[in-house]
């Protein structure tokens, strides 16, 4: 006595719709990437960051280093926080990705976010570059213990253009408690401003890019470079290490994904980045920008960042 | 110098030619429109210039400033319409001139009159921006906001006559800006526990709900009146481009007026055409014609409103500091590209500052042409119903305003700003003011942070400083000018 009736026909609908689409899902699981991928910038379009990202980007959808593409998607503002925010409380599925740098330690650091690196899942570092901090030519200013001995004379007397809270307000503080100095902090911005007034004689001291300094045609010097060996283009500045201070202080560009990533679905990701890093083509791209290009990934990735956080978190009292 | 021969090979190429032909062209069209200006189409066009290559992008959007500013004088001829505020004072003499027969007379002598003062300002231009910039380098903190200072005084005073709703226009804006992250701190402020205002009313959506969105709604709540046309043929201006030899001294005359009020910050061509007209009918022996169709008259407004674009880009590139309200616009457009205006410009990205130079110059060029062969076209065009067009622009606003920021929530905010900007125009306030404030209120607010941050919380320097006093000393002076711009007013409405 088999009678279809309209109720049996839906449940087994729904149980062959519920079939296939754990198939799919299975099957999905499988070939990750089945969709493209979002990698969030937590910066507008055209600056230093999102060009590194959209970089990267390229040379994975041009090499086919993936099955999908990489689709950057600008999220600007808030200091780096919407951006951030917004990949956080994104599905831990693999499918959308932030980039960014320290500014995501600094960031809840200074209370402007109540996260940090601990709320993501860290994928890997693609590229860095280490700061300077130097001064303008005409400061008269030649290296660090002209510095220190002016600062000595008059406490309080030497200003340094900065971004506050960022991480070049956290090394000028890294600097200034090594050196011994005491600097007054002036909230000048990016690093056009900071040049302008640099060569303006209205701050004396900055942290800038090296490439700030190389192309400056002269009108500024670097004092100190914060990166591990010296500056191929600056061989006459000492660094941090020489000088004794016991610091290093580089921008590290950071994939993370949200926090419960299913670890092969990165680790697809990483084979990807870390062939990508490798291409010369983005090799010679970054190089030229003066960035270099290196690929960290799992426990050498987590120490960099706890290096990182542990450094900056020393001063961070200071600051506010 | 080699620097601008280098931009001007570079944009003589195919691609930036493309885009400042485009530029150009669109400008034009969009300035014969009534209702429609350059500000509103480049805050149009700026979310599609993310992905341009930032030099093509800024040399698109001068372009249109360009053309745009010259486009007004074909609906102010032919139609009676001034296309955008900078034409008002051509449309006094060029429409009765075009309602006796001579139409083509009134738009020779606009155009060659908007050419020869783009050329001499462009001079100015190209040879003040680059000292200026280097001399900007004595400018701390405090000069620059007493310049700042300055400049929202200047463009209260001057805008339509009425100080005090120039304030409150300013001031809105400045309150709108000071949302989000705080400019010293990051602390985010005023986001009324809504995370996201933790960036603060972005710039795209501010912009295009003040001034398009609320324009539109202007548009499509107002009557259209019908108008009168007037004709003419590439030929017939052409065959009338002889009777601008006589007015050589008016047009130097004009175009360095025009040059100068472009320079001041804030205030841009309409305020020059309406100083430069008056100062012409002043010195003028056929005082009795102004009004009625005076060729004066019209060589003396077009040649200063074009050469007050020029003039109001040298704050731009040299300082960072808006010289009008569209400059405001690309100030906006530079930051979405990540260069940062004032005195480093021409330093970190001489590419950038040189090329809207060069652009400047050869946007002026194509303009005169496309003027010469298709303003008789371009007439026609300007008769589209705006029924027609608003819903057109709207749908690009909201895919506009969508793609710069991934987020919805910008939309409602442009929307929101649309109806605010309505009620304010409804109001008389001024909307130009408002998004002079809203680009001017953070420059000020961190300069001001970072003079007491620099002289340890004085603000003596603000006037013992010598440069900064000297801008202190004009804004005094400035408020003075509603009296002085009263009684222009009162000698502007005489011929009536």
């Amino acid at each position: 006595m088999t009678q279809t009736t309209p109720v049996k026909t839906l449940a087994a609908g729904i149980a062959i719709t519920a079939l296939t689409s754990l198939g799919t899902v299975a099957l999905a699981q499988d070939a990750f990437p089945s969709e493209p991928i979002q990698l969030v910038v937590p910066w507008g379009p055209g600056g230093p960051g999102d060009t590194y990202g959209r970089m990267l980007a390229q040379a994975i959808n041009d090499n086919n280093l993936l099955p999908q593409p990489v689709v950057v998607v600008n999220m600007p503002g808030g200091g780096t926080t919407i951006g951030s925010r917004d990949v956080r409380d994104a599905d831990a599925d693999g499918y959308r990705l932030l980039f960014s740098h320290q500014t995501l330690i600094t960031a809840e650091l200074m209370g402007t976010s109540d996260f940090g690196p601990d709320d993501f899942t860290p994928v890997a570092e693609t590229n860095n570059f280490c700061l300077v901090y130097g001064t303008s030519a005409e400061s008269g200013f030649e290296t660090m213990e002209d510095l220190q001995a002016a600062a000595e004379a008059e406490p309080g007397s030497l200003t340094d253009a900065t971004l506050l809270g960022s991480l070049s307000h956290f090394s000028s503080a890294m600097l200034n408690d090594a050196a011994g100095i005491d600097m007054r902090y002036v909230n000048v911005g990016g690093g056009s401003a900071r040049t302008t007034s640099l060569m303006g004689g209205h701050t004396q001291v900055a942290i800038m890019s090296p490439t700030d300094v190389i192309r400056s045609d002269g009108r500024l010097r670097a004092l100190v470079y914060m990166g591990p060996d010296r500056h191929p283009d600056l061989p006459d500045v000492p660094t941090t290490t020489e000088l004794g201070y016991g610091f290093e202080s580089c921008l590290n560009y950071w994939w993370f994904a949200p926090a419960g990533t299913p670890d092969e679905r990165l680790d697809t990701i990483r084979a990807a980045l870390e062939q990508a890093v490798a291409l010369p083509s983005l090799q010679e791209a970054m190089t030229s920008r003066g960035v270099t290009p290196e690929f960290y990934s799992g426990e050498a990735l987590d120490a960099r960042i706890a290096a990182n956080a542990t450094a900056l978190s020393s001063v961070a009292g200071a600051l506010q | 110098m080699e620097q601008l021969l280098a931009s001007f090979s570079q944009l003589l190429t195919p691609v930036p030619l493309f885009f400042i032909a485009l530029g150009t062209i669109l400008g034009v069209v969009i300035g014969a429109i009534p209702g429609l200006g350059p500000a509103m189409l480049i805050a149009l066009l700026l979310p599609l210039t993310f992905y341009m290559d930032s030099v093509n992008a800024l040399i698109m959007l001068v372009s249109i400033y360009v053309g745009g500013i010259s486009g007004g004088l074909i609906s102010a001829a032919l139609l009676k319409m001034p296309g955008t505020p900078a034409a008002i004072m051509t449309t006094m003499d060029a429409y009765p001139m075009a309602m006796s027969g001579q139409a083509s007379r009134a738009l020779s002598l606009g155009v060659i009159a908007s050419f020869v003062g783009g050329m001499i300002s462009w001079v100015f231009l190209a040879a003040l921006s680059p000292s200026l910039a280097e001399f900007a380098l004595r400018f701390g903190p405090y000069e620059f906001l007493a310049l700042v200072l300055m400049a929202l005084i200047l463009i209260s005073a001057v805008s339509q006559g009425a100080l005090l709703k120039g304030l409150i226009g300013a001031l809105f804006g400045f309150g709108v800006a000071i949302v989000g992250p705080d400019v010293a701190s990051g602390v985010i402020r005023l986001n009324f526990g809504y995370d996201e205002l933790n960036a603060g009313f972005r710039l795209l959506p501010t912009l295009l709900g003040l001034f398009v969105v609320s324009q539109l709604i202007e548009m499509l709540v107002g009557n259209q009146k019908p108008v009168q046309q007037a004709s003419t043929t590439a030929m017939d201006i052409l065959r009338n481009t002889g009777n601008m030899v006589k007015h050589w001294g008016n047009v130097l005359r004009s175009s360095v007026i025009g040059t100068w009020i472009g320079i001041l910050p804030g205030v841009g061509s309409a305020v020059a055409a309406i100083v430069s007209y008056s100062v012409t009918r002043n010195v003028s022996k056929k005082k009795e014609e102004f009004g009625k169709g005076s060729e004066e008259g019209i060589v003396a407004a077009e040649s200063a409103n074009n050469a007050a674009v020029n003039g109001a880009l040298v704050p731009l590139i040299a300082l960072g500091i808006p010289g009008s309200v569209v400059d405001a616009i690309l100030i906006g457009a530079l930051i979405v590209h990540d260069l940062q205006p004032g005195p480093g410009l021409f330093r970190e990205q001489p590419q950038v500052a040189y090329g809207i130079i060069a652009a400047a110059l050869i946007a002026n060029i194509i303009m005169f042409a496309f003027m010469i062969t298709c303003a008789g076209y371009i007439a026609k065009v300007a008769k589209i119903p705006k029924s027609l067009l608003a819903p057109a622009i709207l749908v690009f606003c909201i895919i506009g305003v969508f793609t710069a920021t991934n987020r919805f929530f910008d939309v409602w905010i442009m929307l929101g700003f649309g109806v605010i900007g309505y009620l304010l125009r409804r109001a008389g306030v001024p909307i130009g003011t408002v998004v002079l404030g809203f680009i001017l209120a953070p420059i000020a607010e961190s300069e001001l942070r970072n003079g007491l941050m620099l002289y340890n919380g004085s603000l003596w320097p603000m006037v013992t400083r010598p440069i900064a006093l000297a801008f202190v000393i004009a804004s005094v002076a400035m408020l003075a000018w509603p009296l002085v711009s009263k009684s222009l007013a009162a000698r502007r409405h005489a011929p009536d």
